[in-house]
Order: structure tokens, then C-alpha cells, then sequence
């Protein structure tokens, strides 16, 4: 896959909330519902976008549109807001119903003159790295909405930006980065701690939106983070 | 701006993960092992200069260390110190333990002497702990350490229970070494018994590979009954069993027939038979040529 996209993410503002945006899914007030999908959305674009890249090997230009259609006619038929948490995780629903909304678009052939067949059989990677690669997506979108959320503290996040957000093969050192933004190096230290734990606080928040029972939520928090939150 | 790239994402998980230390004495060293209820990992005490295991809760439960700290034994690892994290996780300080767990002890094949020692000095800490009004609720040999002069630690109490108290009502334990009424979900009734059947699991995983004669058998099958009513009635009486059989005495759990009760006898008295029968057979053969 030589092409990517911005689309979804990341560090895009999203709806402050502090309930489940799958609860609100489900609720009667279409103001709540509608910044609900846009959560889920947030949530779940890149995750859908790289599932329809890999398992149903798509080009970029059409795993965006398939995305964005995949969404819009779960959004028209109210497709999430049958989902049922008591007998799986949100994640699975929304791979189900997207597998399902691809399958019935290409046997009816609405847009899908713009799709390859899809590879069902798909012998190359087995299921569970498919699960897999969904599930890392999600978390990958989870920590970019979180990092979103604490970046408006602007010299901490400078410096965390420096040293934890790096991608390169070896990090700067505390004291090349005080020297850099011109502070200490206890400085440098206090405000990666800072930033970690707020980072830690808004990845447990966007957690707490993002799944629709508490025994989930803990479930994923534990799995995450190593953390049962209080 | 693309996605967080997977080696970003990786370091962001772990570094959010790892406690918060600067308010602390302790430095951070590494990751050591992982467990249902928290992570441990090896930390320096910038104090006392020595290296430290710090246990990082997974949850805001402070009772693990409190219930280990009311365990002074030389089989469980003391609690040097408590705290909390800036971020509300408790934590822990112990000793950090060098050695070999039980099952890594176990892949060398020891003698079944060895083995039955080892297990029996693990019933020691267990039996201490059931004194004092603890159950420890998940026994396995990944929760057994032996040290390199010859000790044997207790680990990981971190689903302890006090009995008769309403803490942690939750099912604890692991697949294979819990009670079958753990399993069921019966937190309430558990009692010394439960750790008795997580004993005997331990024993029979460490018998698996060995020839080891019907009695040590019997006494692992009584240990894990699956009606604890069968079963020894603490960790001690199961000690005493496993240290009458070295001591070549019969053990409660194997009722032995006439023939095993001569050769038990002789494998253990072999100079004394060997006199009676070199007595026997002069005594034979005087009588023989007497005769002639």
C-alpha cells in the first residue's frame, strides 16, 4: 500500500462528551444521536478504511468512498443503532454490518462497477490478523482523538511532541531537548510525566465514549493500558 | 499530517502504561512479568541503592499489599513499602526475587525426593497464610519461586481473601489449579480447602513426568479431590503426608496392601532386612546340615 489518507483523523477536535456514544446512538434526542455517529465516525473511519484496503483490496480512492458510503447508509438506515451490546463488542457489529453492506452492494451492482470482486476465501492473511489490523486501527484512532484533546497545552505538548510522538530510530535526549525549548531538564521531565498523564486521562475518556457497557469499557482499558479504572 | 505511525503508537501505549516514578524513590529499571492483577517491574531504590520489585495494581485496590504485609514468613516476600500514583494506580515494593519459578524448576527433572521436598516447603507459607485468616486463591507452580540458596516463595497475592470477609467477591484463580468451587463461582464458601485442591494441582503438574510410586500419587488425587470434604483438611496435613512418605512411613491417603507394606518396609530398613534375612538364612542353613 503506497497511498494513505488524512481523512478521519488525526488530531481533529472532537464533541466533548463523557457518556457512551453508542448509549447515544440510541437515544431520542437527534442532537445528542448526531454528534454520537460523529464520534463513532471519528472512531471507526480509519479502522473501516484500512479494513476495506486490506481484506476487500481496495485502492485508496475507493476504500475513501466506500468509507464514506459505508457510513452515510448506516447513518440513513440506522443500521448502529440495532446494535445489541449484550451479544458483542461494537467493533465486531460495525465489521459485520460493513462485510454485509459490501457483499449486498456488489451482488446488486450500485456501485460496485467501481469495486474489484472481493477475495472472500482471502487465503494470503488469515481472519485473525484481519481482526487484528481492525483492532489496531481502532486503537490507533482512539490515541490520535486523545492526543487531539492535549494538544492545546502548548510548550508540554512541544516538548512530548519532541520525544514521544518521535518517529525517528533513536530519541533526543532530555537535555538536547531543554536545551532546544530552552528549559531545565527536570522541566523536560516534569512535563513528559504531565503530558503522559493526561494523555492516560484522555484515552480512558475517549474509551469511555467509544464503548457501550462498563464491564467493556474496563475490559478495554485493562487491555490497553494495564489499568482498571476506578 | 498521516496517522500515528505503529512504532509511535507502540511507544505511546507503553509509555502511558509505565507508573509515574518522579514523585517517588524508585527509578524505573524494566518490565518483568505480567499478571491479572498488575505488572511488575524491576525499579531501583535511589535510597537504599539496592534494586527493587515494584508492583504496579491494576486496579485501585490496596489490599493486596496489605495482606501481604501481615504475612511475615521467610516462603513470602515482604512488602517494603506502598503508594499511589499521581494517576490513582496503587502500588507495591518487595524484594526482588532472583531464581527459577516452579515450572522452569520443574523442566530440569529433578529427583522425586527433591520435588516432594519442594513441595512440601510450598505448603509452609500457604499454611502460615490459612493460620493468619488468608486464602491465597491462585496457586500454580507460575506462582512459585525458587531461590538460588534453596528458598521457596510464595508469590502473587494478589486475589488473596481474608475469610469470612465480603472482600473481592469476584471468581479468582486460574483454569487447571482452581478449586472446583472457585470455578463455579462459589466465592463465598471457599475456605483453606480451595488453596488444598490448588495444591494438589501443583503436585500432580510436578509428578506428570515422574515415575513416582502409588502412595505420592494417592496423596496428590486426595489433595485435589474434587469433593473438598475428601480432601486433607489444611496445607500442613498434606506436608505431613508428603514428609511420612520420605520418612518411608504409610501415608493417610494410600491404604497399602500386605505386600507394599514389606517392600516400603525393606526399601527403608535395607541393613536391618539385610541382617534378618542373612540371619534367617544361616539359621536356615544350620538347621539344614543339623538335620543331615
Amino acid at each position: 500500500m503506497t497511498q494513505d489518507t488524512a481523512i478521519g483523523g488525526p488530531y481533529q477536535r472532537f464533541p466533548e462528551t463523557r457518556h457512551s456514544a453508542i448509549r447515544g446512538l440510541l437515544d431520542d434526542d437527534a442532537n445528542l444521536r448526531r454528534q454520537s455517529y460523529d464520534i463513532e465516525i471519528a472512531a471507526y473511519w480509519k479502522p473501516v478504511y484500512k479494513y476495506l484496503r486490506l481484506r476487500w483490496k481496495q485502492s485508496n480512492e475507493q476504500a475513501k468512498d466506500l468509507t464514506q458510503a459505508f457510513f452515510t447508509a448506516a447513518m440513513e438506515t440506522d443500521t448502529l443503532t440495532r446494535y445489541d451490546p449484550a451479544r458483542a463488542t461494537f467493533r465486531t457489529y460495525l465489521r459485520t454490518c460493513l462485510d454485509s453492506f459490501l457483499l449486498n452492494a456488489w451482488k446488486h451492482e450500485t456501485r460496485l462497477k467501481r469495486i474489484a470482486q472481493p477475495d472472500i476465501a482471502w487465503p494470503a492473511q488469515p481472519p485473525e490478523s484481519i481482526e487484528e489490523i481492525f483492532h489496531r486501527e481502532w486503537v490507533r484512532s482512539l490515541f490520535e482523538m486523545a492526543l487531539a484533546d492535549i494538544r492545546s497545552r502548548d510548550l508540554p505538548f512541544r516538548v512530548f511532541e519532541a520525544y514521544d510522538l518521535s518517529d525517528k530510530d533513536s530519541r533526543p535526549s532530555y537535555n538536547e531537548l531543554a536545551i532546544l525549548f530552552g528549559i531545565t531538564p527536570a522541566t523536560v521531565t516534569n512535563y513528559l510525566a504531565a503530558m503522559r498523564r493526561d494523555l492516560r486521562k484522555s484515552v480512558l475518556a475517549k474509551l469511555r465514549e467509544l464503548t457501550a457497557t462498563d464491564r467493556e469499557f474496563r475490559s478495554e482499558a485493562r487491555a490497553l493500558l494495564g489499568i482498571e479504572p476506578s | 499530517m498521516k496517522g500515528l505511525p505503529d512504532r509511535v503508537l507502540d511507544h505511546l501505549r507503553e509509555v502511558i502504561e509505565a507508573p509515574d516514578l518522579s514523585a517517588t524513590r524508585y527509578s524505573l529499571e524494566k518490565e518483568v512479568g505480567r499478571g491479572g492483577m498488575g505488572v511488575v517491574y524491576s525499579a531501583h531504590d535511589t535510597v537504599l541503592d539496592r534494586r527493587v520489585a515494584l508492583k504496579v495494581l491494576s486496579s485501585v485496590n490496596t489490599a493486596e499489599p496489605r495482606t501481604l504485609a501481615q504475612l511475615e514468613h521467610p516462603g513470602i516476600v515482604p512488602v517494603h513499602d506502598s503508594g499511589l500514583l499521581p494517576d490513582g494506580r496503587a502500588y507495591y515494593v518487595m524484594k526482588l526475587v532472583q531464581g527459577a519459578r516452579l515450572d522452569q524448576f520443574a523442566a530440569g527433572h529433578p529427583a522425586l525426593p527433591e520435588l516432594l521436598r519442594v513441595m512440601s516447603r510450598i505448603c509452609e507459607p500457604v499454611a502460615f497464610a490459612h493460620a493468619h485468616g488468608i486464602i491465597h486463591r491462585d496457586l500454580k507452580p507460575e506462582n512459585v519461586m525458587l531461590g538460588p540458596f534453596g528458598e521457596v516463595l510464595v508469590l502473587d497475592w494478589g486475589v488473596a481473601r481474608v475469610l469470612g470477609s465480603a472482600q473481592h467477591d469476584s471468581v479468582a484463580g486460574t483454569r487447571g489449579y482452581m478449586s472446583p468451587e472457585q470455578a463455579s463461582g462459589q466465592t463465598g464458601a471457599l475456605d483453606v480447602r480451595s488453596d488444598v485442591f490448588s495444591l494438589g494441582r501443583i503436585m500432580e503438574y510436578l509428578l506428570a513426568s515422574t515415575d513416582a510410586p502409588q502412595p505420592v500419587r494417592a496423596i496428590a488425587r486426595k489433595a485435589a479431590a474434587t469433593d473438598r470434604e475428601l480432601r486433607y483438611a489444611g496445607a500442613l496435613d498434606l506436608s505431613a503426608d508428603i514428609a511420612r512418605f520420605l520418612d518411608g512411613q504409610p501415608v493417610s491417603a494410600y491404604r497399602e496392601s500386605w505386600r507394599e507394606q514389606t517392600l516400603r518396609w525393606i526399601s527403608h530398613h535395607k541393613t536391618l532386612a539385610a541382617l534378618i534375612l542373612t540371619y534367617v538364612a544361616i539359621r536356615a542353613l544350620i538347621f539344614f546340615f543339623t538335620r543331615r
